[in-house]
């Protein structure tokens, strides 16, 4: 077998110190290449409210913003708390909410009866377990070639967690109905914002279409525990399908709404738009996720002899319906395995090719398929903020087989 | 990276654009030191020799009360005596000025753009003075 000629440029992006390892004499290209897929040792600590978080598996960007790094995503489906990555808006409110999650109040506004709940209320109302992939809508960033602001994920702001709450549908018929005219489901994180700031500013507050009544839930439980103060507990709004900024954490009020929030997050900041345009309401909102998929294994190197090739697919709110690899940077393809379990058309799935691969370098990618026809793209256009970056050709790794 | 609200601003004094072509002078360096980075250290000192004492009090006034969100609202910068909280803190993550400058224009995730909020003139500034206390050009 021809050993393929790989596109190294990917790999030069992001990090200051992904270049210095690439200029610095008797470091080689494994040294950043493996810098720039996250298997190098952490150097900024976690933050307190994540203190918890597994170090060795975690890129520090900054104290809002831990990515998983990309080889710990493992073949069973979900993925553990301890290295599930966390980005968070603002700062976390203070830990005391979930020391007494049950105590939690939120507000319902936008219904025929309005009123306040505990989560204690709302724990007799229904519950519904969801596994749902949560990805942050910069996923990817750090893969474009112009110099988005903010964190230059690589892969790893994406997993797969289960969740357990009440269906706000239930919460709903509880209380008498949706009141005409609602168009959005409108919810608000219950981050503390300080005095000397407009707080539609930095206000978490989003909106998505109020067709997605019927699938969120609201989430007192990750994983079988309580949601953790980084996740959002004691209550998160998980929208199913939807990019991570939807999943609105610590939420303390749940509105329909006729229109969009007025804060800023929703009117002008996750706007798809063009390299250079300024965000504006009348640009598509980051909601819907796309398919997309990634290998996970092996990202560096791998002995010479029978190899499984493994990754993750989803298909946002669409089950993935196929998943191809190639181990020749995209000339052809073969059909991967679908793991079971098969989690629902909100989670990711397993796959896995086995191959047999002589010594050599390969650039190894794969590319899904939903179950409505659509193909993850061989690339992905520039968008001004750098929005999930989802083409399998700079997703691939390169892999030296030993 | 767009640059558009800076020719149409009468905020800009001539003062400010000959601060911009220097700014701009050192940011060039900067693009072409991307390629030779065992440079970036004098680069980031000279950012810092660039800025008068006077430029460090406007920078410092901006970052601590006219930014209008100030920054210290939300982020933590011992140099200015800034000490929020709810954003990441620019201590930790030590940014190059091309990258506050960024910041300020995109406004990535819930911080604000402030591109209609100061002129080209103070956000070059603003960067300047947090990549030389923030990002590394201590002496």
């Amino acid at each position: 077998m021809d050993t393929p000629v790989v596109h190294r440029r990917h790999f030069l992006i992001g990090a200051a110190g992904v270049a210095v390892a690439s200029t610095v004499p008797g470091m080689g290209g494994l040294a950043f290449a493996q810098e720039a897929i996250g298997t190098q040792a952490p150097t900024t600590p976690l933050p307190d409210y994540a203190s918890w978080k597994k170090p060795e598996a975690m890129i520090v960007h900054t104290e809002l913003t831990l990515e998983t790094r990309r080889p710990f995503i493992g073949t069973s489906s979900v993925v553990p708390s301890n290295i599930l990555f966390v980005r968070n808006n603002l700062e976390p409110p203070d830990s005391a909410i979930v020391a007494d999650a049950d105590a939690w109040e939120v507000a319902f506004e936008g219904v025929a009866q309005p009123r306040t709940m505990t989560v204690r209320e709302l724990k007799q109302l229904g519950i519904a377990t969801v596994p749902t992939v949560l990805q942050c809508s910069g996923n990817g960033r750090g893969l474009f070639d112009h110099e988005a602001s903010g964190s230059p994920w690589l892969t790893g702001a994406a997993g797969c967690v289960v969740w357990s709450g009440v269906p706000l549908r239930a919460v709903v018929d509880a209380l008498g109905g949706v009141a005409e005219g609602a168009r959005f489901v409108t919810n608000t994180g219950g981050e503390v914002i300080p005095e000397g700031i407009d707080a539609n500013e930095v206000l978490v507050e989003r909106s998505v279409p109020i067709e997605n009544v019927d699938t969120i839930i609201l989430a007192w439980e990750m994983n079988g525990e309580p949601v953790p103060l980084a996740h959002g507990g004691p209550l998160r709004v998980i929208v199913p399908g939807y990019y991570g900024v939807n999943n609105v954490k610590y939420v303390k009020r749940i509105a329909f709404t006729e229109a969009e929030s007025e804060a800023d997050i929703q009117q002008t900041g996750y706007r798809v738009r063009p390299v250079g345009e300024s965000g504006a309401p009348d640009q598509p909102s980051m909601w819907q996720m796309k398919v997309k998929s990634w290998v996970t294994h092996p990202v560096v190197e791998t002995p010479s002899g029978p190899i499984q090739i493994h990754g993750v697919a989803f298909g946002g709110i669409n089950p993935v319906q196929r998943v191809e690899v190639s181990t020749d940077d995209g000339q052809s393809w073969q059909e991967a395995q679908l793991l079971d379990p098969d989690l629902g058309r909100y989670a990711w799935r397993s796959f896995v090719l086995p191959v047999e691969l002589p010594s050599g370098t390969y650039s190894i990618t794969s590319r899904a398929t939903d179950s409505e026809g659509n193909v993850q793209e061989q690339t992905t256009e520039p968008n001004h903020r750098g929005y999930d970056y989802s083409g399998w050709d700079r997703l691939a790794v390169e892999v030296t087989v030993l | 990276m767009s640059e558009r609200r800076l020719a149409p601003d009468s905020r800009v004094s001539a003062n400010g654009a000959l601060f911009i072509s220097v700014v701009c002078g050192l940011a060039l360096a900067a693009g072409l030191l991307q390629v030779q980075l065992q440079a970036q250290e004098p680069a980031e000192q000279d950012a810092e020799a660039a800025l008068s004492e006077e430029e460090m009090d406007v920078a410092r006034q901006l970052i601590t009360s006219d930014a209008g969100p100030a920054c210290a609202v939300c982020h933590q910068l011992a140099a200015a005596e800034a000490t929020g909280t709810l954003g990441p803190s620019l201590d930790q993550l030590k940014p190059d000025a091309q990258t506050v400058r960024a910041a300020l224009l995109e406004g990535p995730g819930v911080m604000p753009e402030y591109g209609d909020k100061l002129t080209m003139e103070q956000m070059e500034l603003i960067s300047a003075y947090v990549a030389a206390v923030a990002g590394g050009g201590q002496p």
